[in-house]
């Protein structure tokens, strides 16, 4: 009994009755945008008393009624502001900071360093979306996950992977959060590039040790990325084309208090990749790959004391190969999370705050395939589907109470129903088009719940002392089993001096759902999988001890954090075995039982206001596992065990225009099992020959593959245009073109009789450009208004005479067949409206035959066409063109000469678009053809297009 | 988009701007992304090496070596070795070697344990033993020549059978198939030819067939084991490929012959870690050798040796296209 005691003693030993208080309190936001600032400091050093804003930017203060107070509030980035209250009664008052001129040299000062130390937060970093866009990366743009991989204690598992590891744990021990809605698939094109929209983040906080007692689920950390609100004050945008994605965000207030904010970004290439491909394969087959994400949040203002905030995200990847000839197949895989959320949040009075959320989240990869055969002449279809998902609905209310400036008590409960499907495969067969099988192989539904409830008290105990100590009861339930998870949190900081304090932090946590990935690369056929009556969740101990420095001359901050860590009941795979997609026994394949020891010492150095912002990150550290049936129920290194990992990550404001970013990134060799000998086996299916090369692995992760170092360069170049601003970077991955090692690999070297090893490396040095544009209202009313006058000018002009052509392989030819078409034509233009004209066309096919060698079709076309367009619209012009003219048609062959030569009347009638270019001197048009007769290929139906000049 | 808006620009707001006339995006994609590494290897002691897979109602034939250095491609066979041989722990004989093999006069049956001991010298006593599974029952046996065309147009067979099982313990079974045709040779006689067929990786789905998963890594034969079973006359349909009957252009009278295992466990643990390891081999990610990204062990039953010591017994059919 003496345990709950002492507990509930600290709880509330912050507890201070105060007579004649009042308090303050309101949100602070950015002055541009009215964005709030999460995370900003409110600090009054006459009282030495100070908060943060919570995530929705709400800060709170007490004083007493009679005192004339001055407080200081500061946030990176911005300059600080300090605010002189004299009031009787409690206030409400929302606080605008002012976004600091970059250039500015600002010392931390002493109030901004002092909260620094005082916070009571160990393992913990903090970035603003900014932040992140200025560091180069693959692509061309800051990237969320290729950030967070650059932070002490946090691995990725190689160049061509998905996922982070931290601090020993595995890919699925983080909990990705996009505003409290848990993400389970955070990545698009294999760990390219990251699910998150930097363009709407607004921050994004990485705890990887200490955790409060509201987070729980996994094992390892919490990447919560909070949106942005949308901006208050006016409406503004941006675009961005880059190399890898393209992305448009809109923002703008919605009646004064209420703001929106939308997102959306493509992997644009497969746009050129399907007709590439088609090509390439001589129309055989295409494939394209894609990938897009949507966000969108709006935020409602009900009063100064409710808001109500909606977000949707949905973003898949998707990849299709089809297969054009014989009998049509195609191959579908697409994956990807569909997020929602309604979140209220509610200001009872000024010391107590609440919020309710009702989320909801689904992870799914689905691969289709349709082939299509032939049984008795007729055309059968068969659909196959394999299929994994996971969808979450949550419930939470979280609520905050202040007790005084230095204490807060926050507490609540949340509770998730998980539907799993983890193995779903079926086959459909129709012959013709009536269905006449339906197979269901393995379908694995599942139902689970999880309950939370959390208390934790943040609190400082005279000037010196700080703890956020909390404890969080975890329950889960599935089929007849019952799981009970009680997850003591203790944080405790102690300010040795103004700049400088030390840190302790234990903390318990436990994971229901598990993760079984196929490979160490990143295909997205991961399989999520809930413990249940066999499989007890997993569970980690985590016991971490830190000093924290700022040094207020160079504006530097250090922390220094050493951690132990201890896990339970891990899953893996049974050695040899792994995931092959349609199985009803998936608990079967896996090893349970196992555990992990993971330590280390983390050492982060950051700079993040004046001209040099940064930081330099350094890990030594050492991971292992362990279970009873792998690796003989020896411990042995875990595959992503990396003794030193060091990353310097800087970015240099030269001017107001030219910044220029860099990081260099260095990681111990990623450990894999070599093996120790080989022997000759018996077997029989080596081709007539009954025996083949064996080879026999002692120990699991014995070796270590080459250190792995890279270094990318950015540099963006700013400038203010009547839009708005714009910004190019340029980005050089992997500049001295290392040619870092994936995985190894023996081959056996005919010349010598002997294997040797080799290494396979994926990004060399790849250079990359992203144009981005920002505008804002009153641009685009500049650009309306430039437009308008232009329209004027040009409807005046008007050019009688066009000369247009077209030349151009034909894309949608049969296998076997090279077509060339061509076009040449003038028009005179009668009324603006009206234009008429002559045109010449034709086509030439090609075939290569083994027989005749080659042949060539001739089509000639010489006629008159005839085009009215709606001349109001003045940089494009829709019209509708009519053509009629005489083909003449006919084989040539090197070896018979030229043959069946016909000559017949044709016609097309052609809806299109005008594009006028250079003062309507050059001119763009595209229309889509519709005859009666054969156009090419059998197609009666073509996309055309002509380029032309007026005069 | 952003194109036509800096385009705008330009021309109306009469700015002298700045214009993105030249970029030059130079991507150097290495195409020697494969290189060689220096690894120093500790040194090799060999391990004595077993090989062994033997069937009920013929010799036992065993074959010794020794193992090497992972990156050395030759191995050394031990001859003077001495191997006892017994049944349900009686002692039967000594092997005697013949031709780098070690055969014995004994003919192994179903339902009796059978071990071995290998004395080697300067090496401790090899043991390894294997239970003799009885003969499995195949009730029967079907097959649709050229039941589909498939999207690379070429012909599928499909076919069905029948196996009983009590399923009053866990069995493995492999199941093997091989077409016997005629077709014309390169002198123009006609010649006889007995090829392996293929199984259908992608169009096979019946849980029976992809249960073990040695579908994803070998399409020579299939193991399966009972648990899969819904029943104890359990019926299995699967596609397979006759590519070198048709090939041939033989599409006449042909003959596919069943060859149906029961097998030990350590059998078919072997068997499938074997196509595993063999899979790694010709898999995307090895670069043309063997990825050395998940360790995959070749299952050894054998103390204080490496390889395999494993039992199997066999029903073996031949059916005729018309007369099945």
């Amino acid at each position: 009994m003496r345990k709950p005691v002492l507990l509930i003693a600290i709880l509330f030993s912050c507890v201070y009755l105060f007579a004649q208080k009042i308090t303050i309190s309101g949100y602070v936001k950015c002055a541009d945008s009215g964005e709030v600032l999460v995370g900003a400091h409110v600090f009054g050093p006459q009282l030495q008393k100070g908060s943060c804003t919570n995530k929705l930017g709400y800060y709170y203060f007490t004083m007493d009624a009679s005192d004339s107070v001055g407080f200081v509030v500061s946030y990176v980035g911005y300059n600080d502001l300090e605010v002189n209250v004299c009031a009787k009664a409690d206030l409400w008052q929302d606080i605008y900071l002012v976004p600091a001129y970059i250039l500015d040299e600002v010392a931390i000062s002493e109030m901004s360093g002092n909260m620094f130390e005082r916070k009571a937060e160990i393992s913990n970093v903090t970035l603003s979306g900014e932040q992140i866009r200025q560091l180069p990366s693959l692509g061309g743009e800051g990237d969320v996950i290729q950030t967070i991989q650059t932070m002490p204690g946090v691995k990725t598992n190689n160049e061509w992977a998905n996922g982070i590891l931290v601090r020993g744990g595995s890919p699925d021990h983080n909990l990705f959060l996009l505003d409290d809605s848990p993400m389970y698939f955070v990545n698009h094109m294999g760990g390219f590039v990251s699910s998150f929209n930097t363009d709407v983040v607004n921050n994004v906080n990485l705890i990887k040790g200490g955790f409060p007692a509201a987070y729980g689920g996994k094992l390892s950390s919490i990447i919560d990325v909070n949106l942005k609100n949308g901006n208050h004050k006016e409406f503004n945008g941006s675009l961005n084309v880059g190399l890898i994605t393209s992305k448009i965000t809109l923002e703008g207030p919605v009646k004064q208090k209420n703001a929106y904010i939308f997102s959306y970004r493509r992997f644009m290439y497969d746009l050129l990749m399907r007709p590439v491909s088609k090509a390439m394969f001589e129309n055989e087959q295409s494939f394209g790959y894609t990938f897009y994400d949507m966000n969108f949040k709006y935020n409602h203002h009900i009063n100064d004391n409710n808001r109500l905030s909606v977000m949707l995200y949905k973003g898949d990847d998707n990849f299709t190969i089809k297969r054009l000839v014989g009998n049509e197949s195609l191959i579908n895989h697409k994956w990807g999370n569909n997020l929602a959320s309604i979140k209220l949040s509610h200001v009872f009075s000024p010391e107590l705050y609440a919020s309710a959320r009702l989320n909801y989240s689904r992870y799914r990869s689905v691969m289709e395939t349709e082939t299509g055969f032939t049984q008795n002449d007729t055309l059968c279809t068969e659909k196959a589907q394999l299929r994994t998902s996971v969808q979450d609905v949550i419930a939470a209310v979280n609520f905050t109470y202040h007790v005084c400036n230095n204490s807060t008590i926050k507490f609540g409960v949340s509770s998730t129903m998980h539907h799993f499907n983890p193995a779903y495969s079926g086959c459909e067969t129709f012959i013709g088009n009536d269905l006449k099988g339906d197979t269901v192989y393995s379908n694995c539904l599942m139902k689970a719940v999880s309950n939370s409830a959390y208390v934790l008290a943040k609190s400082s105990l005279g000037k010196h002392f700080s703890s956020n100590i909390g404890f969080r009861m975890a329950h889960y339930h599935i089929g007849n089993a019952n799981y009970w998870s009680p997850e003591p949190r203790v944080l405790l900081n102690y300010q040795i001096k103004k700049l400088f304090a030390i840190r302790s932090a234990y903390s318990v946590m436990s994971q229901n759902v598990q993760m079984l990935s196929n490979l160490s690369i990143g295909f997205p056929l991961e399989v999520w999988l809930p413990s249940n009556e066999q499989i007890k969740p997993s569970g980690a101990r985590q016991l971490t001890i830190g000093v924290a420095k700022s040094l207020a001359v160079l504006n530097l901050r250090l922390t220094i954090d050493a951690y132990y860590k201890q896990f339970d009941n891990l899953i893996a795979y049974k050695e040899g075995l792994n995931f092959t997609g349609s199985t009803n026994n998936l608990y079967g394949l896996i090893e349970s039982g196992g555990h992990g020891v993971s330590k280390g010492v983390e050492c982060l150095l950051q700079r993040q206001c004046g001209k040099l912002t940064g930081f330099l990150a350094y890990t030594l550290s050492k991971s292992t596992r362990q279970f009873d049936n792998i690796n003989q129920g020896k411990p042995f290194v875990y595959t992503y065990d990396r003794t030193h990992d060091f990353s310097l990550n800087l970015s240099y404001q030269i001017n107001q225009q030219l910044s220029v970013a860099t990081s260099w990134t260095y990681a111990t060799g990623q450990a894999f099992s070599m093996p120790t000998e080989s022997m000759l086996v018996v077997d029989e299916d080596a081709g007539g020959n009954t025996q083949s090369v064996g080879f026999v692995y002692n120990d699991i992760n014995t070796h270590r593959l080459k250190a792995y170092h890279r270094l990318d360069i950015g540099f963006n170049i700013t400038k203010p245009v009547s839009l708005g601003v714009r910004t190019i970077n340029v980005s050089i991955f992997n500049v001295y073109n290392r040619q870092n090692p994936v995985y190894y690999f023996l081959k056996f070297n005919e010349s010598n009789q002997a294997y040797k090893l080799y290494q396979q490396s994926v990004f060399p040095v790849m250079p990359s450009v992203s144009y981005r544009l920002c505008f804002n209202k009153t641009g685009l009313e500049t650009l309306r208004n430039a437009y308008v006058q232009r329209h004027k000018h040009l409807k005046t002009k008007l050019f009688k005479h066009c000369v247009s052509g077209q030349y151009n392989r034909f894309l949608g030819a049969d296998f076997g067949y090279k077509p060339w078409v061509f076009a040449l034509r003038y028009s005179y233009a009668i009324k603006p409206y009206l234009v008429f004209g002559a045109e010449y066309s034709g086509c030439r096919i090609k075939k290569y035959s083994g027989y005749d060698l080659s042949w060539t079709m001739k089509n000639d076309n010489c006629g008159l066409f005839s085009r009215i367009k709606l001349p109001m619209f003045v940089f494009v012009e829709p019209f509708i063109e009519t053509n009629a003219f005489i083909v003449r048609e006919c084989n040539v062959s090197e070896r018979y000469g030229v043959s069946g030569a016909e000559f017949y009347f044709s016609g097309y009638f052609a809806p299109g678009i005008c594009v006028n270019l250079f003062d309507k001197r050059i001119r763009f048009d595209l229309f889509y053809k519709i005859s009666h007769n054969e156009i090419i290929f059998n197609k009666t139906r073509v996309v055309s297009y002509r380029l032309g000049f007026n005069f | 988009m952003v194109l036509g808006i800096e385009v705008f620009r330009d021309q109306y707001c009469m700015k002298s701007s700045f214009k993105i006339s030249r970029l030059f995006v130079v991507f150097l994609l290495c195409f020697g992304c494969i290189a060689e590494v220096d690894m120093d290897m500790p040194e090799h002691y060999p391990t004595p090496v077993v090989n062994c897979l033997f069937e009920e109602g013929r010799v036992i034939s065993l074959q010794l070596s020794k193992s090497a250095s992972p990156m050395v491609g030759e191995f050394e066979v031990i001859y003077n070795a001495t191997v006892e041989l017994y049944k349900d722990d009686c002692f039967v004989e000594e092997l005697v070697c013949s031709d780098e093999k070690y055969c014995s006069e004994c003919i192994p049956v179903g339902g009796s344990m059978y071990k071995i001991v290998v004395k080697i010298d300067s090496y401790n006593p090899l043991e390894g033993s294997d239970f003799m599974p009885d003969c499995p029952a195949l009730n029967s046996f079907r097959f649709v020549d050229s039941a589909l065309i498939d999207e690379d147009e070429n012909q599928l067979s499909l076919a069905s059978f029948d196996m009983y099982d009590d399923l009053s313990e866990l069995r493995f079974y492999e199941l093997k198939l091989y077409s016997k045709f005629k077709h014309v040779g390169f002198s123009g006689d006609s010649v006889e030819s007995v090829n392996n067929i293929t199984f259908s990786k992608t169009k096979n789905y019946h849980p029976v067939i992809t249960g073990s998963g040695s579908l994803n890594y070998t399409d020579d034969f299939i193991l399966f084991s009972n648990e899969a079973f819904s029943e104890q006359n359990q019926s299995v349909r699967f596609y397979y490929y006759d590519f070198d009957r048709v090939w041939n252009h033989s599409y006449d009278d042909h003959e596919l012959i069943v060859v149906l295992r029961a097998v030990s466990e350590d059998y078919y643990k072997y068997k499938l870690q074997l196509a595993r390891q063999k899979f790694q081999s010709d898999n995307v990610f090895g670069g043309g050798g063997i990825a050395l990204d998940e360790p995959v062990n070749l299952h050894s039953n054998i103390v204080d040796g490496l390889g395999i010591f494993a039992a199997y017994s066999q029903f073996v059919d031949t059916i005729s296209k018309y007369n099945q």
